[in-house]
């Protein structure tokens, strides 16, 4: 009932009123359409129209320029963006980061589609880390060099729809490995960054967890305990409030008895729960393979977490026999569903000649796949080809569709895909 | 069932009366309601919507009741019929169809038109004068709104 309260407060005069039969024409243009259309009406027109459509009609009158920034609005209009998601990439460069999306096609029985990819913007410096979009923002943190003996490590968010960015406080460290993730908050509707910080010793468990909490009006770090020693392995996948990634946990080690003993670990998956801030360690499946340098694909599978690979390997190539997904059924029992679905032969061609690696799973039962050129392989030019493709893999119909995706920049190595890119209009 | 019973009249606010199945106007949650209070006689009046615009729903309903009950293989069918549907409707018409869809209730018929007046409106003026708002800023004020959202006015 927000807007309402807004309506009234902005607007003495309102220029809509509610219900039919009520309005006076005072205007010329409304003879046209006697009956003013209801402000819930107009707000789900806006919802399904494009985000540049919804920035200008901030323009539309003092009413809406509120109504349509505000938390409601904002909210509604992720949610019809999510009815339409796109697939997004980034591109590191020399120092830049670029990105571009294109339409996710979903339920087209074609087996060959084109679409043309959006450029979105470039971020000029080096970012270290890049933590999956959520809700169309993206936290990226780079490393500001005071002086010559300190930088600090600053989180940045970007709306990637608007281009407008927010710098968060630097993290509060003096070390420089910062592992950081990005949450979403379903309940309370709140955005959260948690760091951490790894210690000189490689892989051992990292230390100075600390949370940030976006939209709170003085931006600062929290300190937060953490129960469960671990060093994370892998980047963070946010679903229905809790992040998870992969995990090297430690297990009681007397530092000071066994001072050149790295202590014992096993890898398995951290689940932050971004609400209570808390974390909890799941046991990976039996027979899942994950090591401290091979870890498969973590991705969203209707609402649940679930674990993408071949044959064990976390791509797929031309021997590759066999698809695994995990599904994970319930979080406290650590408990796991198991399909294997034979790879396609249609798979099996396009894989002899290059290797696909897991992108995620769609909506709407699509294992993607795409072709990625590691940027320590040394690939000449010649070896990347000039279309770049994504492999949907329906697994209840057992069917190959391949989307090619026109206009990005040639050069693909270290590229970064993600699913379910949404438009978001929140202005940070 | 005798076959009138089957049978619904639905008349308009210009008194244009359309005979339709049950099935089909059903779809229309105030028409749904309206029979099950028992109410009515077999001729519903709909005061809110004028007999050109009450054609067009009809025509809408009919074709989501036969479809609907053929399974999910005609879906790609009904999604490209739904787009010609709204192709080449004028502003004026959608802007109807939408106050219609609402009283009557059609929730997947709101969302069509919604969907269709979302994509067809671009710039601010068709906005302005498509959801009959007047502008109440000052030059200045807009300019500063502009300003800050110029990534949306770069084409």
């Amino acid at each position: 009932m927000e807007t309402r309260r807004q309506h009234s407060e902005d607007s003495p005069t309102p220029t809509i009123s509610r219900g039919s039969n009520t309005g006076s024409c005072t205007s010329t243009n409304r003879i046209q359409n006697p009956d003013p259309i209801p402000n819930d009406l107009i707000m789900e027109i806006l919802s399904r129209s494009p985000a540049k459509s919804v920035a200008r009609c901030l323009c539309l009158s003092k009413f809406w320029a509120s109504t349509l920034r505000s938390r409601g609005f904002t909210d509604l209009f992720v949610t019809k963006s999510s009815a339409r998601p796109r697939i997004l990439f980034s591109f590191r460069e020399n120092g830049k980061l670029v990105f571009y999306s294109a339409p996710q096609i979903q339920n087209q029985d074609e087996n060959s589609i084109l679409v043309a990819a959006k450029h979105h913007m470039v971020f000029r410096f080096d970012c270290s880390e890049l933590c999956r979009p959520l809700r169309g923002l993206v936290c990226l943190t780079y490393l500001r060099v005071v002086s010559a003996s300190t930088k600090n490590t600053v989180p940045v968010i970007w709306n990637l729809t608007t281009g407008h960015s927010l710098s968060l406080p630097k993290v509060k460290t003096r070390r420089v490995g910062v592992k950081s993730f990005f949450g979403f908050d379903p309940i309370g509707k709140q955005f959260k960054v948690l760091c951490m910080t790894s210690t000189v010793y490689w892989k051992e468990s990292c230390v100075e967890h600390q949370i940030l909490t976006l939209g709170t009006k003085k931006l600062s770090w929290k300190m937060i305990d953490c129960s469960i020693p671990h060093y994370p392995l892998s980047g963070g996948i946010c679903i229905n409030g809790c992040v998870y990634y992969h995990a090297l946990v430690h297990e009681a080690h007397d530092v000071k008895r066994h001072p050149f003993v790295p202590p014992p670990s096993v890898p398995g998956i951290v689940c932050f729960d971004v609400r209570s801030e808390s974390f909890r360690f799941i046991n990976k499946a039996e027979d899942m393979l994950v090591t401290e340098v091979r870890h498969p694909t973590l991705a969203d599978y209707k609402g649940k977490l679930s674990v993408l690979s071949s044959d064990g390997f976390e791509y797929v190539t031309g021997e590759s026999s066999c698809l695994e997904l995990w599904v994970l059924q319930d979080a406290e029992q650590h408990q796991w569903s198991k399909h294997i679905y034979l790879v396609p032969t249609m798979l099996k061609n396009v894989v002899a000649r290059t290797v696909l690696y897991f992108v995620g799973v769609t909506g709407t039962d699509e294992i993607v796949l795409s072709p990625q050129y590691k940027s320590d392989l040394v690939l000449s030019v010649q070896h990347i080809p000039d279309q770049f493709y994504v492999f949907y893999y329906n697994i209840e119909k057992n069917t190959i569709r391949r989307v090619e995706i026109q206009g990005m920049i040639r050069d693909r190595r270290r590229i970064h895909i993600s699913l379910d890119h949404v438009e978001n209009v929140n202005i940070l | 069932m005798s076959k009138s019973e089957k049978k619904i009249v639905l008349k308009s606010l210009d008194n244009e009366a359309f005979e339709v199945e049950k099935a089909v106007a059903l779809q229309s949650q105030t028409i749904w309601v309206m029979c099950e209070d028992k109410c009515v006689g077999n001729e519903i009046p709909l005061e809110n919507v004028t007999g050109q615009i009450l054609a067009k729903v009809i025509d809408y309903c009919k074709k989501h009741a036969v479809v609907d009950g053929d399974g999910d293989e005609s879906s790609e069918e009904l999604k490209n019929w739904d787009t010609e549907f709204t192709k080449n409707m004028d502003q004026s018409t959608l802007f109807n169809m939408i106050l219609a869809a609402n009283y009557l209730n059609i929730k997947s018929l709101l969302n069509l038109t919604c969907q269709a007046v979302a994509d067809k409106t671009k710039t601010i003026d068709e906005f302005h004068t498509f959801l009959n708002i007047e502008n109440n800023f000052t030059p200045e004020e807009e300019a500063q709104i502009c300003q800050e959202n110029l990534w949306a006015f770069d084409d």
